[in-house]
């Protein structure tokens, strides 16, 4: 069933590179819902997951004759996808000035209020994720989230399986530290709260 | 290694409904953009063809035809060549001629006027005075 369906793709590739508009289509159709989630656990931003994700199928069909397959089609996909998420990454980082009438009225409304961090396990995943070097960030989630082995993912990063278990088990590390950091944040202001009450 | 599963409490989110007719817009319109940008390469080529060969000229004649030391107005070329000389280039020279060793029908007389005129229809080319 695996080689069927691999040899499927291997065909869709062969007629997207002469061109064929509906190979394309069912490329897209396979693939759209996994590149999306994919590049919204990288960025964290699903509007511009959706973006990035329209513009890897754009490379996927303009550069088809560059697909050569010693791997997956998955992985090739993966790969244009992971690319695109990590220049995304590094223009962010790059532009970290927030205006000042932002942060005013930010202050005004009392977004940066005080309150207890939020014990949700899922905002704070999300928020640990997002803190993560996008050196590791990138193999946790195709490990963690897509399920990939890690020889698939050196195949997609063109790493030595070796780095790729190291950055994936560091990523783990700094993720759980990250976790455990919200969390007991969360207890110690929850019994400040109540000490204030007088129920402590 | 470990399984590391809270990653998969995080949520799964999916593509939106119309994200294949977006996709399928965008690559139309890709197409349109590189379709007209191959129309105009022929057209540049043509307009900077033009322009190459005046600047292969220009430096043929510039580096290659005039060899450096040469003077203005000279070509190049081992011999001597017979060129166009500018009256500025000229510089004027009295040349006294002792004509007792130069005439040989001289006159022992002193007051003896001899007037020199040309013998020879072949104009010299070689030196100027």
């Amino acid at each position: 069933m695996l080689n069927t369906m691999k040899m499927d793709e291997q065909e869709l590739i062969s007629r997207v590179r002469g061109g064929d508009e509906a190979a394309f289509a069912r490329i897209v159709g396979l693939y759209k819902d996994r590149i999306v989630n994919y590049i919204y656990h990288l960025t964290g931003d699903y509007e511009k997951a959706v973006d990035l994700s329209q513009e890897t199928f754009m490379r996927v069909f303009f550069k088809a004759d560059k697909y050569r397959p010693v791997a997956a089609l998955s992985c090739w996909i993966y790969t244009i996808a992971g690319n695109l998420a990590k220049t995304e990454l590094k223009k962010r980082r790059r532009a970290l000035v927030v205006p000042l009438e932002e942060v005013q009225n930010d202050l005004q409304s009392g977004s940066y209020s005080e309150d207890a961090p939020d014990t949700g396990l899922t905002r704070n995943l999300r928020t640990a994720l997002d803190d993560l070097n996008p050196r590791y960030r990138i193999p946790v989630v195709l490990k963690d989230v897509e399920g990939y082995s890690q020889e698939e993912i050196a195949a997609i990063l063109k790493k030595p399986v070796g780095t790729i278990k190291a950055r994936i088990s560091r990523g783990r590390h700094m993720l759980r530290r990250a976790l455990e950091r919200s969390v007991s944040g969360a207890r110690e202001l929850a019994l400040a709260k109540e000490f204030e009450n007088g129920r402590v | 290694m470990e399984e590391f599963d809270v990653l998969k409490k995080l949520p799964r989110v999916a593509a939106p409904p119309d994200f294949e007719e977006r996709v399928m817009a965008r690559l139309a319109e890709r197409k349109r953009g590189r379709t007209s940008v191959a129309h105009l390469r022929p057209r540049l080529w043509l307009a900077a063809a033009p322009a190459a060969l005046l600047a292969a000229f220009l430096l043929v004649n510039v580096f290659i035809l005039r060899r450096p030391g040469s003077p203005p107005g000279t070509e190049s070329g081992g011999a001597f060549s017979y060129a166009t000389v500018r009256s500025e280039d000229t510089i004027r020279l009295t040349e006294p001629l002792d004509y007792r060793q130069d005439i040989r029908s001289f006159s022992e007389e002193s007051g003896t006027l001899y007037i020199l005129e040309s013998v020879s229809d072949e104009a010299h080319h070689g030196i100027f005075y």
